[in-house]
């Protein structure tokens, strides 16, 4: 009965605090809200009516013949409970967060289904219209058009994490997850940044907001036809909806 | 009644959301990959939570609201035309796949067989509109992957129930502790229904949360520690390739209402037949759900029905990646 309660406390407070985006996609935010509220009730119910001697789990198993079996029963729900009072700890201990570049490496990037196809790009919107695209909107064109040209003036402005590119030292990835039900789902999309000594400028992992341009990618740079070139770095906080959708 | 009941859940409600407040100011997140493992499991565990508690609801309102007559006695006689019905509840009862498991152990409490709750555990995840909507946004009519997901569905379903209908001890198929639940009678005579609702809630919570909470671990572990390109890269070959998709459902552990999204991309690299695999065997089978069935079917009928639904995955998905 913790467990459950402990949960729907903590989806509750997420809710409140508007970070569920952090672990499920936001159509599920009032059902989980509703629910969570629900247990609450029937856990008020279950306290109020809680008669002496009623007991959260039978445990007449134990106390029959001690046999191996039961020994080994015994070790097996030691090692279960273990578990779930780990990630109970860690429902209400952990500060929430968002998935990191270990996954973004461990998954596939730009999956085809991942980048979708940006909207708005009719051109009748004028070059402002680029820096409204997120990391999932460039890396589907680049995904579709690697003609330099295309690329020559057009501005960046987008948000993402700092990941690991394998294509260069000097090139880092802007990467963001896209999700279509909860971040065990979470597929990879990412674009290159083009910048030697990235590593003293920027952390793994960190939050960050980058302006700048494209420039066809230098020798040495493999995987892209262009990169991006920042003309400023800036931390970003972790927004609330961490994940596109 | 406890009348002061209700101030001392909310107390202990503030209490702990004032303690979790004081840990997210004050505290770091690990990072890396131990954060990742933990990130996931919570995520399963969140997105599961109101399934759930709507499956225990329904469960209770089942167990203690409806009269067993209503449940039982107009359903078929004929045991194929009754699994037949039981297996279309999914149609009315929209409840992801962890959600079922509370619902099907009310609907034992209430004289369905063992062969009639697994039926309706394995066909409701697929046998049901929002599953059948979302796969068709996924892959519309094409490759006849919505129209094969839902015949298996329901074939697999009403084949695993009748093959433990035949088990000349049925009872022996669910675990010690909820064989002897179901013995039980439903109310005491000094139980009112409220009192019934709590000890029920009780009792399921209990059972389930743990077995949730340890398939989440595991599943967020192996998810972390595996990279999920080792299995996509088996995708060409026509089995090996349905081999490797039931070995990422299980693995996986993402809910049937939107597993065809999370499988879209996949079917660029992957023969059909192995998407309906994926698609067939996830929604009964995955660390998560094994973890749940533990709490009401004995290892050896978890293992029987596991064995039989991915060898009916596995042959589907053969036979169409080979006539595709």
């Amino acid at each position: 009965m913790i467990a459950i309660a402990v949960l729907a406390v903590v989806s509750l407070w997420l809710g409140a605090e508007g970070r569920l985006g952090f672990y499920i996609h936001p159509r599920y935010n009032l059902f989980t809200i509703a629910m969570a509220a629900i247990a609450i009730v029937l856990l008020v119910i279950a306290v109020a009516t809680k008669r002496a001697g009623d007991h959260d789990h039978d445990h007449s198993h134990s106390e029959g013949r001690r046999g191996t079996r039961q020994r080994r029963l015994a070790r097996a729900e030691a090692v279960s409970l273990s578990f779930v009072a780990a990630v109970v700890a860690a429902v209400l201990i952990l500060p929430p967060a968002t998935l990191s570049s270990a996954t973004a490496d461990n998954r596939s990037s730009n999956a085809v289904d991942a980048l979708g196809t940006p909207e708005g790009l009719d051109g009748e919107g004028g070059l402002e219209i680029y820096e409204t695209l997120t990391v999932r909107d460039w890396a589907s064109l680049l995904s579709q058009n690697q003609n330099p040209s295309y690329y020559r003036g057009k501005p960046v402005n987008t948000v993402g994490i700092v990941t690991t590119s394998e294509g260069s030292p000097d090139v880092f990835l802007l990467t963001r997850f896209v999700v279509t039900c909860c971040a065990v789902d979470a597929q990879p999309v990412s674009i290159p940044v083009y910048m030697p000594g990235w590593q003293d400028e920027v952390t793994v992992d960190s939050w960050v907001r980058i302006e700048g341009g494209f420039q066809p990618a230098p020798s040495g740079v493999t995987g892209s036809p262009v990169v991006i070139v920042p003309l400023s770095i800036t931390d970003e906080e972790v927004p609330n909806e961490p994940y596109l959708f | 009644m406890r009348l002061w009941a209700p101030l001392a859940v909310l107390a202990t409600l503030v209490a702990v959301i004032a303690f979790r407040v004081w840990t997210n100011e004050n505290l770091q997140p690990l990072g890396g990959q131990l954060q990742d493992v933990f990130t996931l499991s919570i995520s399963l565990l969140i997105e599961s939570l109101p399934f759930i508690v709507l499956g225990i609801s329904l469960s209770i309102l089942v167990q203690v609201f409806v009269p067993t007559a209503w449940l039982v006695s107009w359903l078929p006689k004929n045991p194929f035309a009754r699994r037949a019905i039981v297996s279309l509840f999914g149609m009315f009862l929209p409840v992801c796949e962890c959600g079922n498991v509370p619902l099907a152990r009310g609907l034992m409490g209430r004289g369905y067989s063992v062969g009639d709750s697994v039926t309706f555990l394995l066909a409701a995840p697929i046998v049901n509109p929002i599953t059948i909507i979302t796969t068709h946004q996924a892959f519309g009519f094409d490759d006849g992957i919505l129209v094969a997901r839902l015949a298996a569905g329901f074939a697999i379903a009403n084949m695993v129930g009748w093959l433990l209908s035949l088990h000349p001890a049925p009872e022996t198929l669910l675990t010690t502790r909820f064989a002897k639940e179901c013995r039980m009678p439903s109310t005491s005579a000094t139980q009112t229904r409220l009192s019934r609702v709590g000890s029920l809630f009780v009792s399921e919570s209990t059972t389930l949360m743990p077995a949730l909470m340890v398939g989440a671990f595991i599943a967020g572990s192996i998810q972390v520690g595996v990279s999920r390109d080792v299995l996509v890269a088996l995708g060409t070959d026509p089995i090996i390739s349905v081999v490797a998709m039931l070995a990422l459902a299980f693995v996986i552990s993402v809910c049937a209402n939107v597993d065809a999204f999370f499988i879209l991309p996949f079917a660029q690299t992957f023969l059909p037949g192995s998407i309906v695999a994926f698609l067939v065997f996830g929604p009964l089978i995955d660390i998560k759900m094994v973890a749940l069935l533990r709490t009401t079917y004995t290892t050896r009928a978890i293992a029987t029905i596991a064995g039989v639904v991915a060898l009916s995955a596995l042959a589907l998905g053969t036979v169409m990646n080979s006539v595709a």
